[in-house]
């Protein structure tokens, strides 16, 4: 019987005079993999903001994990060590060293021994192959590597959901593969994602359910194959039309 | 120029006292700064005006004008009595404090909040992403600029002899009004510019240390 790990309920986030969020509900249960897609603005990345508490909302209700989510609460902290987040430009530490990167919150956040942490960070690195890459700096990387560590780094808190905001949407194509490769075998593994992206193929070969999103509002959800082939509602429609 | 020689060990004296000085004041001036830096980035909102006040005025005033007030003003103000070591020391602390905490908020805010927002996701609370994320990379805008505040300071501390403190400068003309030749003054301006230029070169290595790394 597999749980219900993430709850959104009637999400709403007003940002002055703006509804980035009009009255969001999903859920997600575990090992699911839920791909959001939709155009500029819809509000997907204030959506996965709000869940691990980077951003506030207005109203509105979020459950991870027998967990509330409120960012002005202290136990949004624990939905931080919960939740892991792939941002669209990496957001590595350009001061550390790849390995540095991965072993700096287990070491200093969760308190693990050094070596526990360096060894752990040593084996992340090798999962998403980059165990060539241990000593390099994010500067001497490529987008595709360095989006590979902010993984490794993201899975270093064992993490049992992952948010990943557009993660290949500011790559070269050849490195995207490098990528959404890493992505499909954490899929493969059982982990609870939600991936906000433009690569519809993943989401027909790797996702569980899909979301459109336009202006704040989920229009259509559905079976990935399904909705892409035939979208029911016309916004989609329209989407899809430009997009495919 | 022969007869600097006899005075050449008061000279190097006069310049570690200005050295002394302007150390004193720069170690001072960095906690001051460092704090008041952190806190011109407070969500605290009389907390940054607080401290854009201080900066502000700070900056505007002469720090000729600054010395004055310190040595002759505070003790009608607020009954303190202070010995020209004293005042000269508070005075430069006070103005370098001002240019440091600029120098340590640009260098905060030169970390972008994409930094933040990954620190947060990984759980790191504030303090840890200060010491671990955010300080490291403040250092690169902020101590190059710490280089040339203790230049200022450096330079700024032959004022003090205005409010009788003796250093290098004070030293130098004191030198003069005995031997009624120029060379002390010439030689003290040297020793200026050995101080300050070595300072300078100081400050370009650490500039090119923190760019070490691929940064």
């Amino acid at each position: 019987m597999t749980e219900c790990i993430l709850s959104v309920e009637n999400l709403v986030k007003r940002y002055g005079a703006q509804d980035v969020l009009n009255g969001v509900s999903f859920q997600v249960i575990e090992r699911e993999v839920v791909v959001i897609i939709g155009p500029s603005g819809g509000g997907k990345s204030t959506l996965l903001r709000c869940i691990n508490g980077l951003e506030a909302f207005t109203s509105g209700r979020i459950r991870l994990d027998q967990l509330e989510v409120d960012a002005s609460e202290p136990s949004v902290w624990n939905v931080r060590r919960k939740v892991g987040m792939i941002f669209q430009h990496f957001n590595l530490f350009p001061h550390l060293t790849a390995r540095q990167n991965v072993e700096l919150a287990p070491r200093r956040v969760l308190g693990l021994p050094a070596a526990e942490c360096r060894q752990r960070a040593e084996t992340l690195l090798s999962r998403v192959g980059l165990e060539q890459f241990v000593h390099r700096y994010p500067g001497q990387l490529s987008g595709g590597q360095q989006q590979r560590v902010a993984i490794a780094r993201a899975l270093a808190m064992h993490p049992s959901v992952m948010l990943f905001d557009e993660p290949t949407s500011a790559l070269d194509p050849e490195t995207v593969g490098e990528v959404l490769n890493v992505m499909k075998e954490l899929a493969s593994g059982g982990m609870t994602m939600v991936v906000v992206t433009h690569e519809l193929n993943f989401a027909r070969e790797v996702g569980d359910r899909i979301l459109f999103m336009d202006k704040g509002v989920i229009v259509e959800e559905g079976n990935p194959r399904e909705l892409l082939l035939n979208p029911r509602n016309p916004r989609t429609q329209q989407f899809l039309q430009a997009v495919l | 120029m022969s007869s600097l020689v006899p005075y050449i060990g008061v000279l190097i004296r006069g310049a570690f006292v200005t050295l002394e000085i302007s150390a004193l004041s720069l170690l001072f001036s960095f906690v001051i700064g460092t704090l008041l830096g952190m806190a011109a980035t407070s969500r605290i909102t009389p907390v940054r005006i607080g401290v854009k006040l201080y900066v502000e005025t700070v900056r505007s005033v002469p720090l000729l004008v600054l010395l004055f007030f310190a040595y002759y003003a505070l003790p009608l103000v607020l009954g303190v009595n202070l010995s020209p070591y004293r005042a000269a020391t508070l005075t430069l602390t006070a103005y370098a404090g001002a240019f440091m905490s600029e120098a340590v908020r640009a260098g905060i805010q030169a970390v972008g909040s994409d930094q933040w927002a990954a620190a947060r996701s990984l759980a790191m609370n504030y303090r840890l992403t200060m010491l671990y994320v955010v300080a490291p990379q403040a250092l690169r805008v902020t101590l190059p600029a710490a280089a040339g505040i203790f230049i200022d300071l450096l330079k700024g501390a032959s004022l003090t002899s205005i409010i009788g403190f003796v250093e290098l400068l004070q030293t130098a003309v004191n030198i003069r009004n005995v031997t009624f030749s120029i060379t002390p003054l010439m030689a003290a301006g040297v020793l200026y510019f050995i101080m300050c230029f070595s300072l300078s070169r100081v400050g370009h290595r650490i500039e090119r240390a923190l760019q070490y790394g691929g940064h």
